[in-house]
């Protein structure tokens, strides 16, 4: 089963990095993918991906609008990480993993 | 599968990442200068006069500590966390150290929230290109980041800021000031408007974001009462919308919204409370040429309502509800959101049949 991973961060991390999460956990169920997604919201990072979950993954979503914490730990795996804006995850998610998986 | 991103586009995530490791430091710091303030109102004492702080009543000395102190000592860690995270958002950990001093320098050398702006982008560029272009072995790669980087770089901030960011922030800030001071009373109401009605404008967005760095500059550098404005504009579009999905009953007889909207209708207008303005972005969306001029106008209206009745209050006084009481003149504040809300509301419930349309 192809898996996905996310980061999702916004400047505030009050809501829009929760919407996105949300957004990319349902495109990606939808599509039957395994999924995991951190949040880096005002209360710190929560669900964090293990090296493990980015080794895995298939595609690496990062929904950003600021820089994310830790972000060393996906040296390496630039060849499948996505970067978008949060708007586009929220509102476009399924699209933008049909295109890149 | 990097998608290349204007430069725009990376000097506002530098700017997002400062200000979202700002927030939680000017919040508290507002909140206890505004505490200290209050209190001093109550008894009757300026909680910023420089003689609470030898006063013999221990009581007196605690608030005049509080407020100038502690208070205001946090609020001024406000430059240096932003320009270090700016400087980190560019070039990572080495970025910090000469960002914290910069934002410091900006600070003591009056230049402010710009210079704190400048300071951390050049910083961090700086940082990146010593650390691109410095090239060592690896037995000696310890020497390059434990001391030439870090030593480096904050010599370059030091520089930079006493000899360019210092000087030219501070003729921009007094130019600033000056333009305010001309434009009167009249344009101190139209620029709390217009900041006001920015924030409404994208709900937590880029624009959002962009008006909330300004007040703050505007709030802290210029002393002009923006601050207040950007907060009532943060909650007036999330109180309004929600408000109208909890009265809709009552005004039609029926309930005219989806189960599912009133729901959200009614944590929005909690969240509103809170400060939060993100809740009424699903209302926002379902009729966005509507809604958005919307909020904006009422939005602005409310702005405009607490300039002209001189509520001002402290950079960082949330905007929730707790946050109000801290402000000079919360009745105005009080006022302002009532009025602004309830236009929200009634165009809310005008447009209640498209909103609730799947």
């Amino acid at each position: 089963m192809k898996k996905i991973v996310a980061i999702c961060a916004c400047p505030m991390g009050i809501a829009h990095t929760y919407m996105a999460a949300d957004a990319i956990e349902e495109a990606a169920n939808e599509l039957g993918y395994q999924v995991k997604v951190e949040t880096q919201g005002a209360s710190g990072i929560e669900d964090k991906l293990s090296p493990k979950d980015i080794k895995e993954a298939d595609l690496i979503m990062i929904a950003s609008a600021v820089k994310i914490s830790q972000s060393n730990r996906l040296e390496g795996y630039e060849d499948k990480i996505v970067k978008v804006e949060l708007k586009q995850a929220i509102n476009n998610s399924l699209n933008i993993i049909k295109e890149h998986i | 599968m990097e998608e290349k991103q204007s430069v725009w586009k990376e000097f506002q995530e530098h700017l997002m990442t400062g200000i979202s490791y700002m927030i939680p430091v000017i919040v508290p710091a507002g909140i206890i200068m505004g505490i200290g303030i209050m209190i001093g109102q109550f008894i009757g004492v300026d909680a910023n006069s420089a003689k609470l702080l030898t006063s013999s009543d221990p009581f007196l000395k605690f608030v005049g500590w509080i407020t100038q102190v502690a208070g205001a000592g946090m609020m001024g860690l406000m430059f240096p966390v932003f320009a270090a995270f700016v400087s980190y958002s560019i070039c990572d950990k080495p970025g910090l150290a000469p960002g914290f001093i910069g934002g410091y320098l900006a600070k003591e050398m009056g230049s402010g929230f710009l210079g704190a702006i400048a300071i951390g982008i050049f910083a961090g560029y700086a940082v990146k290109f010593l650390n691109e272009h410095i090239k060592f072995s690896r037995t000696f790669r310890p020497v390059k980041n434990l001391f030439l980087i870090p030593v480096g770089g904050t010599i370059l901030a030091v520089l930079a800021s006493y000899f360019v960011i210092g000087p030219i922030g501070n003729i921009l800030i007094s130019a600033i000031t000056a333009f305010i001071k001309m434009i009167g009373e009249f344009g101190a109401v139209a620029l709390g408007a217009v900041i006001s009605a920015s924030m409404a404008f994208d709900l937590g967005g880029p624009i959002n974001k962009t008006a909330l760095a300004m007040s703050m500059q505007l709030n802290t550098d210029a002393g002009v009462n923006a601050w207040v404005p950007a907060m009532i504009g943060a909650v007036i579009p999330a109180i309004g919308v929600g408000l109208a999905t909890i009265i809709d009953k009552a005004v039609f007889k029926r309930a005219v919204f989806t189960d599912q909207m009133k729901t959200d209708g009614f944590a929005c207008f909690l969240l509103g409370f809170m400060g939060i303005s993100e809740g009424c972005i699903p209302f926002a969306i379902k009729d966005p040429l509507f809604m958005v001029p919307l909020n904006v106008i009422a939005s602005g209206i409310g702005g405009a309502i607490a300039v002209a009745l001189g509520t001002s209050a402290q950079t960082g006084v949330p905007a929730a509800i707790w946050g109000w009481p801290l402000a000079h003149n919360p009745l105005g504040w009080v006022l302002a959101v009532l009025v602004g809300s309830l236009i929200v509301c009634a165009g809310t419930l005008y447009r209640a049949k498209t909103l609730s349309k799947q």
